[in-house]
């Protein structure tokens, strides 16, 4: 057992015996969900159009339409520490604060893989079912559908480590809710309108490309991932550090 | 490295500078000896939660250094086996139950039997019967009695405990000085602090009086009221002056 295994089960319990992370299990899930059935209600076209892989790009990356949610999970299991004054309980029992940053990067990196697998499941049903009542199979051993399942999956992996790593640079969990919705509900569509070319590195345009959304201008979805895991891996570095440096106060 | 003479608990001067020009703790040296219940006193705001603070490695000391059992407290083994902390409420989240947020703790210190251990904390703080609501839902009271269950958990032989009379009742209030001085007279270091002089004068060996971040007084309670001559509260403003 390593010193980081302690830790690691402490952060495990604390988040299973938070009530909201069921809720936003639920959310991320039902969200999933309706963006796989919008589009295909929204291309109102003859069964066998659905069977393109536009077609099934465009319902399949539904599934991770509500992973944003885990970017709140991963705010409140880091920032929450400073809202509720756990902080100094959980560094007064793990002082070398490093390994808590860490844990809850691991912890909160398999909440997203979860999550991520519920809302492939639900997508999967959903459009199988969609697909049936339209009298054609879904074809889930073609690329364009478990590709795409995939790369949700590993959007909704990423958005748990940034979750952790803007809750680590914030400490602050309402402002950094709030920011993070803003950014990427808000800034991101406009300043990608304004100009795709520059702004598709944006972090949420980057996971609508690694998730294949069928989109002109997007990167390419390993483009994509490269870019995520370095904007992941210097947040969490700079959360560290500042959660390192300062003050516990509250 | 550990030194198997040291005291429990030794600050030495410990300074703390916040933004202001005036530092919050200015140069304290106090050391807390095994069995013995050390009351600190001193004002809001006059230096005592920032001083335990650096103590328990939340704040980073500007100078000097404070020690437990000889090493500073991020260098401990086993912080939570080695010392039992009360500030500012139990920090538990509202959505956990009591025995949850307990039970997180005692696996995140890797305690033996942590389940085992919760439930006989939970018991010596009368808190069992409420040990499956959540921790939103508490009195004053049940919080600080689970942040006292929190503090016991290691079964620590130092404690640091600031204000922890704060919302207990009268019977709370009693059953907690007993409990101190049980926990002394096993052996155990205790640093407690409080602005209720008459608390202080109740339970405490010792005394230290913080005025303005500079410790004014690190005396006996027997010398600090003169054999009886004085009570604990004249002493007090003799020493750190009037009502601001």
């Amino acid at each position: 057992m390593t010193a980081l295994t302690p830790v690691l089960r402490g952060e495990i319990r604390k988040a299973l015996a938070t009530p909201t992370l069921w809720w936003l299990l639920l959310g991320t899930i039902a969200i999933g969900v309706a963006g796989t059935v919008a589009p295909l209600v929204a291309a109102n076209e003859d069964a066998a159009d659905h069977l393109s892989d536009r077609d099934l790009q465009g319902a399949m990356h539904g599934a991770a339409a509500g992973v944003i949610l885990v970017i709140v999970a991963g705010i409140i299991g880091m920032a929450g520490e400073w809202r509720f004054g756990q902080a100094s309980q959980t560094f007064l029992t793990s002082p070398l604060r490093r390994q808590v940053v860490a844990a809850k990067a691991l912890v909160y990196a398999g909440v997203g893989l979860a999550f991520g697998a519920a809302a492939d499941l639900a997508c999967t049903a959903t459009a199988w079912t969609w697909y049936r009542m339209d009298g054609v199979a879904l074809p889930v051993g073609r690329s364009a559908v478990w590709l795409t399942l995939l790369g949700c999956l590993a959007v909704a992996v990423a958005f748990g480590l940034l979750g952790v790593a803007i809750g680590a640079v914030t400490r602050n969990q309402v402002v950094a809710i709030v920011g993070t919705m803003a950014w990427l509900v808000v800034v991101e569509p406009i300043l990608f309108e304004l100009s795709s070319s520059v702004f598709r590195w944006l972090p949420g345009t980057a996971s609508l490309a690694l998730r294949r959304m069928p989109a002109p201008h997007l990167l390419a979805p390993a483009t994509a991932a490269v870019e995520l895991i370095v904007l992941t891996a210097a947040l969490l570095a700079a959360g560290t550090w500042l959660v390192r440096r300062d003050d516990v106060t509250t | 490295m550990r030194s198997h003479a040291a005291p429990p608990i030794a600050c030495r001067n410990l300074t703390k500078r916040f933004d202001r020009p005036e530092p919050a703790v200015d140069q304290v040296t106090f050391e807390v000896p095994a069995g013995t219940i050390v009351g600190f006193a001193g004002a809001n705001g006059a230096g005592k939660t920032t001083t335990m603070r650096m103590i328990l490695g939340l704040v980073r000391p500007t100078a000097g250094e404070a020690l437990v059992d000889g090493r500073p407290y991020q260098d401990l083994d086993h912080p939570r086996r080695m010392v039992g902390a009360v500030l500012d409420g139990p920090g538990a989240h509202p959505g956990h139950t009591g025995r949850a947020h307990l039970t997180i703790l005692a696996t995140a210190a890797a305690l033996p039997h942590p389940q085992r251990r919760v439930g006989e904390v939970l018991e010596l703080v009368n808190l069992t019967e409420h040990a499956g609501r959540r921790v939103g839902g508490y009195s004053t009271g049940m919080l600080q009695r689970l942040a006292l269950a929190a503090a016991l958990l290691g079964d620590p032989q130092i404690l640091i405990l600031d204000e922890p009379a704060n919302g207990l009742d009268p019977p709370g209030i009693l059953w907690m000085r007993t409990l101190l001085r049980q926990l002394a007279d096993d052996g155990r270091a205790v640093l407690v602090s409080s602005h209720l002089l008459g608390e202080l004068a109740a339970v405490a060996d010792r005394i230290l009086i913080i005025d303005r971040g500079r410790l004014v007084a690190d005396t006996t309670l027997d010398e600090l009221v003169d054999g009886g001559r004085r009570t604990l509260e004249d002493a007090y403003f003799e020493l750190a002056g009037g009502v601001s």
